[in-house]
């Protein structure tokens, strides 16, 4: 992929980008400094990228990297607690918000990735490099725990 | 309100993205462009020869006896000892069994890499490594190197010899550090590169020359990927001492100003300010540092040579080679000569249709300006110069007229000729220096280019200033 290509690709993906690193980074200035650092490594190899297709599943790689290093550099703040999938009712209690920070990690990451980045449940699993089927198995546990009733075909974030 | 709602709310909310996030691109891309200005304004010097190295090594056995000791007792730093023997402050290291063994091995690929040494301090890192396969035996290693936590060390410079090595035999990766400091950990990645195939690559045809084109950069394809976790002994990074000097003098008519000096064990650095009256910035020095037995420590003369600034063409730091084991008490600076760019000549117009310049450096002439579809092949000489045969008589950088700033994609340099693309003949210049390069995409028949330096003065009397 060249610079040009690369320039109209992350002006289309920017917007998915900031709302992925948001929510696993809860404030705006750490969500804005891991989309800079992404698209500067997204940036200077992008060159490396031969199949455009997979841009998007590539610059989110990236990006959640960027967005994990910036959780370990933190990891002695106080954070609140990831919840077990068993307390229903604690999740029950809690804002949507508060409830997606809260869920357990294997089980936010696709969330996040399939129902508010904007990505489908076969990039959602690229990106995370898991297989398609547990991609779509931990939605519905996610989905369960948040009760909410998106359905994948639904594709909540894409109708809006 | 339900959870949907909530849902719905919420990706409303998140909808509404920062004003910043519009302008990312546009940081990404200074933040690129600030990584190569540091890059560039690290000065190299090249590489010697592996016959000097080999001619180097028994003089000094031959010469000095705490080398051929240290050589000697130590079977293992013998491979070490005649490795580092081109350069003097690595070579007082093994002297003086500065060494951190290291003892790291990886296979992958048929291809088995082996860390043996670091020589490390609070500036650089020396890395000592061996590559060796039954499959390939012409091997190049590209370096990444990161930190702790997998991220690029961005305020280091990494510097890996390009000549051919044996299978076996050991190879150098130089990490410097000119502003931050050593890290406990540093990761290293080897991305290895067949040699046989790309020396193949390389004899293809030239491409069709009457067309300028954007030099696009072709990822080569690495063979093996091998991944080594350097814990380096703080006993090695916490050694180097910094000395306050606060010294003004005049160089040449312009006032400078004696900052630091630093003493560690791979090398030592001068730093340098200057005044704002002044009408010349400070971009090279010819220089040694003597010590009171008449021991000479000369600028580096094999890797980086001297550190600019960011924010002005000014070179501020020049590395030389280090006094740390010489148990020296006083140490003096003797300045013989100097380089400046003037202040009035950052920026000079040439008329590239008619072949002239408002100015040119020092001992420069303009040779040709040959107009391609899309841009411009120029060609300046120069004298060659004994010490430096590949110096710089131009930036990277270039504007047009509206002041727009453009960057070259790369210079080429040689001796003794040109090829005149317009005429097709080849022009000889026997005795001169060449520099040419390529303005692309450049329709326009002037432009301002930044000389990278003025004028050279070689001092009637050098000047000499104590730093210990």
């Amino acid at each position: 992929m060249n610079e040009n290509e690369f320039a109209a690709q992350v002006q289309i993906l920017r917007g998915g980008l900031y709302r992925t690193a948001y929510l696993y980074l809860g404030t705006e200035a750490d969500a804005l400094d891991a989309v800079d650092e992404a698209v500067y490594k997204g940036l200077i190899s992008c060159k490396k990228l031969r199949e455009p297709q997979y841009f998007a599943t590539w610059m989110t790689r990236i990006l959640i990297n960027e967005c994990k290093n910036e959780l370990r550099r933190r990891k002695r703040t106080v954070n609140a607690p990831e919840l077990p999938e068993t307390a229903a009712e604690e999740f029950d209690a809690l804002p949507i918000k508060d409830a997606l920070f809260r869920l357990p990690r294997d089980l936010k990451e696709p969330v996040i990735l399939r129902y508010f980045s904007g990505l489908t449940t076969a990039e959602t699993a690229l990106a995370l490099e898991i297989p398609q089927g547990t991609a779509a198995t931990r939605l519905k546990r996610a989905l369960k725990l948040l009760k909410l009733e998106l359905t994948d075909e639904e594709a909540a974030y894409e109708q809006k | 309100m339900n959870r949907n709602d909530e849902y719905n709310e919420l990706l409303d909310r998140l909808e509404e993205t920062p004003l910043k996030l519009d302008f990312t691109l546009d940081r990404a891309k200074l933040k690129r462009k600030e990584h190569k200005r540091r890059i560039n304004k690290a000065v190299f010097a090249p590489l010697g020869t592996l016959a000097a190295v080999f001619a180097v090594f028994i003089l000094l056995v031959n010469v000095s006896p705490t080398f051929a000791y240290a050589a000697g007792r130590v079977p293992l730093l013998r491979d070490l000892a005649k490795f580092v023997a081109m350069s003097p402050s690595l070579s007082a290291a093994v002297e003086n069994e500065y060494v951190q063994p290291m003892s790291l091995e990886q296979t992958a690929n048929g291809i088995t890499a082996k860390i043996e040494y670091v020589i490390v301090d609070q500036k650089q890192l020396n890395i000592f490594y061996t590559l060796d396969s039954e499959i390939y035996s012409a091997m190049d290693a590209t370096p990444d190197v990161m930190g702790a936590d997998d991220s690029y060390l961005s305020a280091c410079s990494v510097y890996s010899g390009g000549s051919i090595v044996k299978n076996g035999d050991l190879r150098k990766i130089t990490v410097d550090f000119p502003t931050g400091t050593m890290p406990d950990t540093v990761k290293l990645r080897l991305k290895i590169l067949d040699n046989g195939t790309a020396a193949k690559e390389a004899t293809a045809p030239p491409s069709d020359t009457n067309m300028l084109t954007e030099c696009e950069y072709e990822e080569p394809v690495f063979i093996a990927e091998l991944n080594f976790t350097l814990s380096l002994d703080p006993y090695f990074t916490e050694k180097g001492e910094k000395i306050d000097l606060s010294k003004n003098f005049t160089l040449d008519g312009q006032e400078l100003f004696l900052n630091t000096t630093e003493i560690y064990p791979t090398h030592m650095r001068i730093n340098f300010d200057d005044s704002n009256f002044n009408t010349a910035w400070l971009v090279g020095l010819t220089f040694y540092v003597e010590n009171e037995n008449g021991e000479r420590f000369e600028g580096i003369s094999n890797g980086i040579t001297a550190i600019g600034q960011l924010d002005s063409p000014m070179m501020a730091t020049y590395m030389l080679e280090s006094a740390f084991f010489s148990d020296s008490e006083h140490l003096t600076l003797h300045i013989t000569g100097v380089t400046w760019l003037d202040k009035n000549m950052e920026k000079v117009r040439v008329d590239l249709k008619n072949e002239t310049a408002d100015a040119v450096p020092e001992g420069v002439e303009f040779e040709l300006s040959d107009r391609k579809k899309n841009g411009w092949t120029i060609v300046f000489s120069a004298p060659v110069i004994k010490e430096n045969s590949a110096y710089q008589l131009w930036g990277w950088t270039y504007f047009d007229a509206e002041g727009k700033e453009h960057d070259l994609n790369g210079m080429s340099s040689s001796e003794g000729g040109y090829w005149d693309s317009e005429k097709n003949v080849f022009v000889g210049l026997p005795g001169r220096f060449i520099e040419e390069f390529d303005l692309i995409d450049y329709p326009y028949d002037e432009v301002w280019l930044c000389p990278a330096y003025s004028r050279r003065v070689t001092l009637d009397t050098p000047i000499s200033i104590e730093i210990k």
